[in-house]
């Protein structure tokens, strides 16, 4: 059927009917959703004189990105700033990611978006954890030793009292050593309290200092990944990559150190 | 809404006369519907090839730029044929694959229909590739 070219100057006008009925469309649904399959068919004499086409199975959606992600998505030529070494190529990488996280019985959207966008280790944010974490770990144990010496102080310190008391009713030259060795004893703790005390006050704030680099981390990694999703661990054998070596640990049954988040 | 009206499903939330205004306002718009028994439902067949290889094109250019929502046209002087595509969702497979779904109107010989549930996935070389639901 030959079709019947339409006047020039009504080629606009129906341009625009045109795309109004699309905008309507989008309103209103329910409209021919049987034409996917012939477009495919119609279209196949075009499309596949390009030859190429799908490598591996395609497999279900794990995860459907909202407008800004779609819009990163476009502006990166749909090749996103993932690191593919290891692997083939991203859709590799995407594969084996969704695999680890289903595995490890995680949504698989955060194989997919991690594969996509990088891993806790790749962002920096499984070492700035990892930072704070052995500063929290410091930071507690010097509150531990003081809270300790502050007791062994205080015990200290009713001995002392005591010795002074029995001192003064009694025999000082009996008890002047005791005293002396309490008295030593005592000044001897406060100056390791001193100490302790500032160790505590520094890590204190060592450990504030990586909390906000970490939280600055995981809010910049979160403008491409939903919250959390960032912080997801799946390096199952803690070598630093995630790669089909976790895989195969996941396979068997492993689960990340730290069970499954580097951020505690 | 130029479309079948036969086709057409409402959406159930949607109260019955706002679809008919809807039709309405797409029919005082002059938008020709596929009411009539003579008109073939699938616009495809018409399409010439050159019309093909444009909409084709749109249809690459669409998914490959075009955020969710943004529409690609299409408009060929030769026959006076024209189309346009929207993406209106954007997924990951677990092949890796980016795939989107899309609306595609055409207006062919004066007749608009648009066709909704369309699924392409970027294929290895680049290509978007109709796939199945």
């Amino acid at each position: 059927m030959q079709p019947t070219p339409a006047p020039a100057r009504a080629r606009p006008l129906l341009a625009a009917l045109a795309l109004s009925c699309l905008a309507t469309a989008a309103v209103a649904d329910g409209l021919d959703s049987a034409g996917g399959e012939a477009a495919a068919a119609r279209y196949a004499e075009v499309l596949d004189a390009a030859g190429g086409g799908f490598q591996r199975p395609v497999g279900a959606a794990v995860v459907v990105f909202d407008p800004a992600e779609t819009e990163a998505l476009v502006a990166a030529g749909w090749q996103p700033s993932a690191d593919t070494r290891g692997f083939r190529d991203l859709g590799e990488r995407v594969t084996t990611f969704v695999a680890i996280a289903e595995a490890l019985g995680m949504d698989p959207a955060i194989g997919a978006l991690q594969a996509n966008w990088g891993t806790p280790q790749e962002n920096g944010i499984a070492e700035l954890a990892e930072n704070a974490n052995a500063a929290r770990y410091a930071r507690d144990v010097a509150r531990y030793d003081i809270a300790e010496l502050e007791r062994h102080r205080a015990d200290a310190l009713a001995v002392l009292e005591e010795m002074q008391a029995r001192a003064t009713a009694g025999d000082p030259a009996e008890t002047a050593d005791t005293v002396a060795a309490l008295e030593a004893e005592i000044a001897s703790v406060d100056a390791r309290l001193a100490e302790l005390r500032a160790q505590e006050e520094v890590l204190t704030g060592e450990l504030a200092a990586l909390e906000n680099e970490l939280a600055a981390a995981m809010g910049k990694a979160d403008e491409t990944m939903p919250v959390g999703w960032a912080t997801a661990d799946l390096d199952v054998n803690g070598d630093g990559t995630v790669d089909r070596a976790d895989l195969e640990a996941a396979l068997d049954g492993a689960k990340p150190a730290e069970g499954g988040a580097v951020v505690q | 809404m130029c479309s079948e009206p036969g086709a057409h499903t409402p959406r159930p939330s949607a109260p019955p006369h706002a679809a008919a205004v809807l039709i309405l306002a797409a029919l005082a718009a002059g938008c020709r519907t596929s009411a009539a028994p003579d008109i073939p439902y699938d616009l495809y067949e018409l399409m010439s090839d050159s019309d093909v290889a444009l909409a084709v094109e749109t249809m690459q250019l669409g998914l490959e730029t075009g955020s969710d929502g943004a529409v690609a046209r299409w408009s060929n002087p030769e026959t006076g044929n024209s189309g346009a595509i929207k993406p209106v969702r954007t997924y990951q497979t677990a092949g890796g694959y980016f795939c989107r779904d899309f609306e595609e109107l055409l207006n062919v010989e004066g007749i608009v229909r648009i066709y909704e549930d369309n699924h392409a996935c970027r294929a290895d070389d680049g290509v978007w590739r109709f796939i199945d639901d």
